[in-house]
């Protein structure tokens, strides 16, 4: 192997990482030389089959987790804690019951040197732009489920990330919500320009939004390949080179899996 | 979907409480349950005043309601029953305290260490094989026959259940909550008493109710055994000297007491859980 350096504008840089979880004292192989540059600014979607440590990866760079071997650099800096320059949404928007969605949304702020003052408008102006307005005093549970993701998600910017990590952020929403999200996402990727890994089973999802898809094979998690999505944002969804990308994914990914 | 939600997508709410008023139907049920709860003792006395009236047994033993409520009016104004009352209470709220503390704090140990957990939790699972009441005969040889076998006892009896409760429901924390309180690097603290505690009041409520019933069980069980004063002691000298008014006197405050502690709980456990929705499932 030649020597590799990243390229200079990677922000985000990981190198032969690998992962190994205890279970009843043998170790399991999580993940196994894993190498991604991810630039400033790119979205990169994640898809492999369930188990493949796509949720492990997000939470080794998220810092939740910290035990691995290999580099995880963000800026050059190592990490191993989570730190406010990485913002996480999960599948389940896991809000707290008992505040309200502005409650919620401030709480990210708790730790954040700021006025009060700019701290409640920052907050408003991300309820408004994930399209919340008027719920500011609603209760998660009086939101639908699509709601409740976009709280999680004004929740998540609301402490300025460069990087947001998303996990399968809107597989729990139905097909409808879950496209008029998608667009959210993107419009609010294209408005705020920082970093987006989003892990899903959605193919055509991937497709849609990354700018890079990264396609993982199981036992042990390892990248299969990476495909380049060359199109322009905001894109368009009948677009026949996005299909015949999603095409390619999606045999790739099925490929060498019995069905 | 309920019909809350669909309520929600037409116009944004600024008053959420108002959606919690119960359906109709659902209100029709709960007068039913009311009527019901009134209907019941009336039935057990109206039932226990013809026994007396029937003549099949003697009135020793199946008191008529009346001569009940005249002794129950003389022990009351002449400040025996109520001296009675307050030794029990202030027994039992001052064991029930004092065990609910110890509960709390051990059982969120357990719930957020680890190591607290693997070397407290197996002594717990093993104490709770045993019931209070087969610990009296073994506190009262070492704490004596004072008040503070009774209290010991109240606490013991208190500080278990609530100490499990506390543990369950730290441990019950959806992981991805305490997630995002790390990924947003809320303050230990702060994480503590806007994540942590909100988040395990239910159950530990739950578990605060069980111990309170519990607790009174086993007081005046102690009481019967042990004491100069309290309600179970009013029984036990009933028994000595035949004075099964004063003894039915006794189990039917008992029960009364045991019925208000658990109402007022409820009630208390509503006025918290008002505060803290839990997310639908
Ligand atoms: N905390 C943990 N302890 C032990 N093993 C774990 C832990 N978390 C994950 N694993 C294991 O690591 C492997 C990868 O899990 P991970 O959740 O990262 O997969 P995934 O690709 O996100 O799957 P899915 O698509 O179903 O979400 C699985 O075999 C899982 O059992
Ligand atoms: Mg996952």
């Amino acid at each position: 192997m030649a020597f590799e350096t990243p390229s200079p504008t990677a922000k985000l840089s990981i190198q032969s990482l690998s992962k190994n979880y205890v279970i009843d004292q043998k170790a399991l192989r999580v993940l196994l030389n894993i190498d991604l540059d991810v630039h400033e600014g790119e979205f990169v979607s994640i898809v492999g089959r369930s188990g493949c440590g796509k949720s492990t990866l997000l939470r080794l760079v998220s810092g939740l987790e910290n035990d691995y071997s290999g580099t995880i650099q963000l800026d050059g800096k190592v990490i191993n804690a989570p730190s406010l320059d990485r913002g996480m949404i999960f599948q389940d928007p896991s809000l707290l019951p008992w505040m309200t969605v502005r409650e919620n949304v401030a709480f990210a702020l708790v730790n954040q040197n700021i006025p009060k003052a700019e701290k409640d408008k920052r907050v408003l102006d991300l309820i408004d732009l994930v399209g919340l307005k008027g719920f500011e005093s609603a209760y998660p549970k009086e939101l639908s489920g699509g709601m409740a993701q976009r709280a999680a998600i004004a929740r998540a910017l609301v402490s300025q990330p460069k990087v947001l990590l998303l996990d399968e952020p809107l597989g729990a929403l139905d097909a409808l919500t879950r496209l008029r999200l998608q667009n959210e996402l993107q419009r609010i990727w294209l408005q705020h320009r920082m970093t987006m890994i989003m892990v899903t089973h959605d193919v055509e999802e991937a497709v849609y939004l990354g700018d890079r898809v990264v396609i993982m094979d199981p036992e042990p998690g390892r990248i299969r390949r990476i495909v380049d999505v060359p199109l322009p944002h905001p894109r368009d969804r009948a677009s026949p080179v996005l299909h015949a990308i999603r095409d390619e994914v999606l045999k790739d990914l099925t490929n060498g899996v019995v069905i | 979907m309920d019909d809350g939600s669909v309520i929600l997508k037409t116009r944004p709410v600024s008053e959420p409480v108002a959606l919690l008023a119960p359906p109709a139907p659902e209100r029709k049920a709960w007068k039913r349950q009311r009527l019901a709860a009134v209907l019941s003792p009336i039935i057990l006395i109206v039932g226990w005043t013809l026994l007396s009236r029937s003549g099949w047994f003697p009135a020793e033993i199946v008191v008529p309601p009346e001569v009940l409520w005249k002794t129950f009016v003389t022990y009351w104004s002449n400040g025996q029953l109520p001296d009675h009352l307050t030794g029990s209470l202030g027994r039992l709220f001052g064991g029930y305290l004092i065990g609910a503390g110890i509960g709390i704090a051990l059982g969120t140990l357990m719930g957020v260490s680890k190591q607290a957990e693997a070397y407290v939790l197996p002594g717990f699972h093993i104490m709770r094989q045993l019931p209070t009441v087969a610990l009296i005969p073994a506190f009262i040889m070492i704490f004596g026959v004072g008040e503070t076998v009774k209290l010991v006892l109240v606490a013991k009896a208190t500080a278990l259940p609530v100490a499990l409760a506390a543990f369950q429901g730290v441990k019950g924390i959806p992981r991805t909550w305490l997630d995002v309180a790390r990924i947003h690097r809320i303050p230990a603290l702060t994480q503590f008493t806007h994540v942590i505690v909100p988040a395990s009041l239910p159950v530990l409520v739950q578990g605060l109710r069980t111990a309170l019933a519990r607790s009174w069980m086993v007081l005046v069980a102690a009481e019967l055994l042990v004491a100069d004063s309290g309600i179970g002691q009013m029984m036990e000298w009933g028994r000595q000297t035949f004075r099964l008014d004063l003894v039915l006197i006794g189990v039917v405050i008992t029960g009364l007491i045991g019925f208000t502690l658990d109402k007022g709980f409820r009630a208390l456990e509503r006025l918290l859980t008002r505060g803290s929705r839990r997310q639908e499932a």
